[in-house]
């Protein structure tokens, strides 16, 4: 059976706004598919073999946790980096976005060190950026399209939608590209303009929601991604039934508009 | 003059939304005479002549709440209370406005309020605060306060400086027992929690606030009762959890439909039959015990109190509606909604289901809480579920991946049809669990009364 490895990085403090849904979407994806997905959990202070790992993911969490997860990851910041050089993935939303960064300045003006697979950095603000997103990916998944041998492309238009809800604002450096283009929402730094980042296989994103059971085509984008890093080929997924995954990614997509975004 | 005026202008609106029946108008009045004196919350409170109980906490204000005022009812107090929903300050102002005379004299002796974790810096202020009750610190709109340990420290800083009070903290909650930590020495701390043998979580869920707050080391759970709550001590420095000055022991959860447990303080014990069920009502009916006894209240007052309290609205709330029996469940956050599937785990029938989630703002607009949810317990044993609400979309996806089929549940978003739609699909001997959120839920309340059904009074009045 073909299997990919999926290493969870700190999941019990960087657990917040359901990201963890995102590993149940790989997980059970994989699953319906017929191939195995094993889920590694590591915790500060956790050796990891980054050479056998096919994806990386990491979640957001709060300000207690992000400090000594700061410390440990800057401790894997070498071998992480060499293992995204020969493509592995990563998948890392909001507080993980941000310290897969160059550095993360708090309010104080102090600077927590990030790992820098992004060239962006991200700096405190007083506003929180809060709400539903829709964002425009047609620049991002057009180079992806050979890979793609399934029609969800078309189906989806290639937008992403999820919920986002931070106050750090981060700003892109001139080697980086973004994920997409806002269509509505705050996006990295609050103007509305950009999303995410992304470098060779690694994806940084600010899209809580959960990302990944609405946006299935990531989803598999990832898993695509996953079993070459493993097998050094590619695979045609087979198809799955994604009727109820278009259906609540359209009805999140309108919900964009009709939201009220009144905060009391 | 300016309390008179602002009475005066408060009662009139009150008068007016009564009249014009502007649905949920509780807060309007209290926001406008509030404009007019600031002060006329404290000025109104200073004259309660036992002061006020305070209830604050993620989950079970409300059920706490109707434990205690059955209770204080019971033993002859006049109390005065903002009963659930309006738990913001303005929905305080309005209580007081409606329960004084026009010159800002209390018709009653004490006040109970339950009080949104938000409003605790005001409401420590301005409520005269005798007795303090924090349950437990979840996430919940997350959205609305931004992160948990900020609710946390929200929470401390209005205790800390608070003199002759008494703070009641869950114990079994190392995020809240340690708010117990850093208060002033005029303020009395007392802890409840658990002690019992039987009881294990199965679920991860929530499993939240594991660190220690003083060192950042995990904490040890030699016990977990669900989520983050149960018995634990950090491995670093000396932070564990407290001794509990009251105790539930002996708890036996039967399905949804009751449970018991033994209370107990020191030597004292009281063994009371609940009618609502899940741990988290133990833990609801614990507090509510502390409280009692820290005024002294006698244990057959308390145990007839205890026993007698049926579901307040919609927190597993029993009602028929054509002749089907149906029990109404509030769903707001990941440990409540986990919380519910265990307790529906216990009883072996088949179930149906009908589920609504809305984002609305009282809901909290971020429904990425869904996924947190340990949902894998619900699998396997229904006949239907109905997906309702705004997100219903979302709520179908999350349970498409919980691996159940999804041919036996139907997506429809509005309630009051996918309500009809649920029911109807419900047999004659059967049951229908109805797992609303907050503003699906009074949606589902008014097609209910409409429809001449029988509710909770408790949130009538």
């Amino acid at each position: 059976m073909r299997k990919i490895k999926i290493c969870h990085l700190y999941p019990d403090a960087m657990n917040l706004y359901g990201d963890v849904g995102n590993i149940i979407a790989i997980k059970k994806r994989c699953e319906w598919r017929g191939f195995e997905c094993e889920i590694i959990d590591v915790k500060v202070g956790d050796r990891v073999n980054f050479n056998d790992v096919d994806i990386i993911f990491m979640g957001g969490g709060q300000d207690r946790g992000q400090m000594t997860v700061a410390k440990d990851l800057v401790k894997k910041g070498k071998q992480i980096r060499e293992a995204v050089e020969s493509d592995m993935a990563v998948l890392t939303i909001c507080g993980g976005y941000q310290l897969f960064g160059k550095y993360f300045k708090t309010t104080e003006g102090e600077e927590i060190p990030g790992i820098g697979i992004f060239d962006a950095f991200t700096e405190a603000s007083n506003q929180r950026m809060i709400g539903n997103v829709l964002v425009d990916c047609r620049r991002t998944t057009s180079h992806w399209s050979n890979m793609h041998k399934f029609s969800l492309l078309e189906k989806m238009h290639a937008s992403l939608v999820g919920f986002e809800n931070h106050s750090g604002k981060t700003i892109l450096g001139p080697a980086a590209y973004p994920l997409g283009h806002v269509i509505k929402g705050y996006g990295n730094d609050g103007k509305g303009t950009l999303e995410g980042c992304q470098y060779r296989n690694a994806f940084g994103t600010y899209l809580h929601g959960s990302l990944l059971p609405k946006n299935p085509w990531f989803a598999d984008h990832l898993i695509i991604l996953g079993l070459r890093h493993r097998y050094g080929s590619d695979f045609e997924l087979p198809e799955l039934n994604d009727d109820i995954e278009i259906m609540a990614h359209n009805a999140a997509r309108d919900r964009v508009y009709t939201a009220r975004v009144d905060h009391i | 003059m300016r309390l008179f005026i602002a009475l005066w202008v408060g009662k009139f609106l009150l008068f007016l939304t009564r009249k014009t029946k502007k649905g949920g108008g509780t807060a309007l009045p209290g926001l406008i005479a509030l404009k007019i004196d600031p002060r006329l919350v404290k000025k109104i409170t200073a004259k309660l002549q036992t002061g006020s109980i305070l209830v604050t906490g993620t989950n079970g204000k409300t059920t706490t709440s109707k434990y205690i005022f059955e209770i204080l009812r019971q033993s002859g107090f006049k109390v005065i209370s903002n009963r659930s929903g309006s738990n913001l300050m303005r929905g305080v102002a309005s209580t007081l406005i409606e329960k004084s005379t026009i010159f800002g004299r209390p018709r009653g002796n004490i006040g109970l309020f339950e009080i949104d974790e938000a409003a605790m810096p005001d409401a420590t202020k301005f409520l005269n605060p005798k007795i303090v009750i924090v349950n437990n610190l979840f996430r919940d709109q997350l959205d609305r306060y931004g992160e948990l340990d900020k609710t946390a420290s929200l929470i401390a800083d209005s205790v800390k400086d608070l003199k002759n009070i008494t703070l009641l903290l869950n114990a079994d909650d190392p995020l809240v027992a340690s708010l117990g930590k850093n208060v002033g020495s005029l303020t009395t701390v007392l802890y409840f929690g658990l002690e019992e043998d039987n009881y294990n979580a199965s679920s991860l869920a929530s499993f939240d606030s594991k660190d220690c707050l003083f060192c950042g080391q995990e904490l040890v759970f030699d016990k977990r009762y669900y989520g983050h709550l149960g018995i634990y001590h950090c491995s670093n420095c000396k932070f564990a959890r407290p001794e509990p000055d009251f105790v539930a022991s002996g708890i036996e959860i039967k399905g949804v439909r009751s449970a018991r447990a033994n209370f107990s303080h020191a030597n004292d014990i009281l063994a009371a039959q609940l009618k609502l069920s899940g741990m988290y009502n133990i833990y609801n009916a614990l507090s509510a015990y502390a409280a009692a006894k820290v005024l002294d209240i006698d244990n057959n007052t308390i145990r007839q109190a205890l026993e007698v309290v049926a579901a307040a609205f919609g927190r597993m709330e029993r009602i028929e509606v054509d002749g089907k029996e149906v029990y109404i469940m509030l769903i707001k956050n990941p440990i409540g909604f986990t919380q519910v599937m265990e307790t529906l785990s216990t009883d072996p029938a088949v179930k149906n289901y009908f589920i609504a989630l809305n984002d609305n703002f009282a809901d909290g607009t971020d429904i990425s809480w869904i996924w947190d949810a340990d949902l894998e317990s619900l699998s396997k044993d229904f006949k239907f579920i109905v997906s309702s609400g705004i997100r219903a979309e979302d709520m179908t996806l999350r349970l498409k991946y919980t691996d159940l089929d999804i041919k036996k549940i139907d997506t429809i978003n509005n309630i009051t049809e996918a309500f009809e739609k649920a029911l109807s699909l419900t047999g004659n001997n059967e049951t229908l669990y109805v797992m609303p959120t907050y503003t699906a839920m009074f949606t589902l309340r008014n097609y209910l009364k409409d429809k001449g059904v029988v509710m909770d009074f408790w949130e009538e009045q």
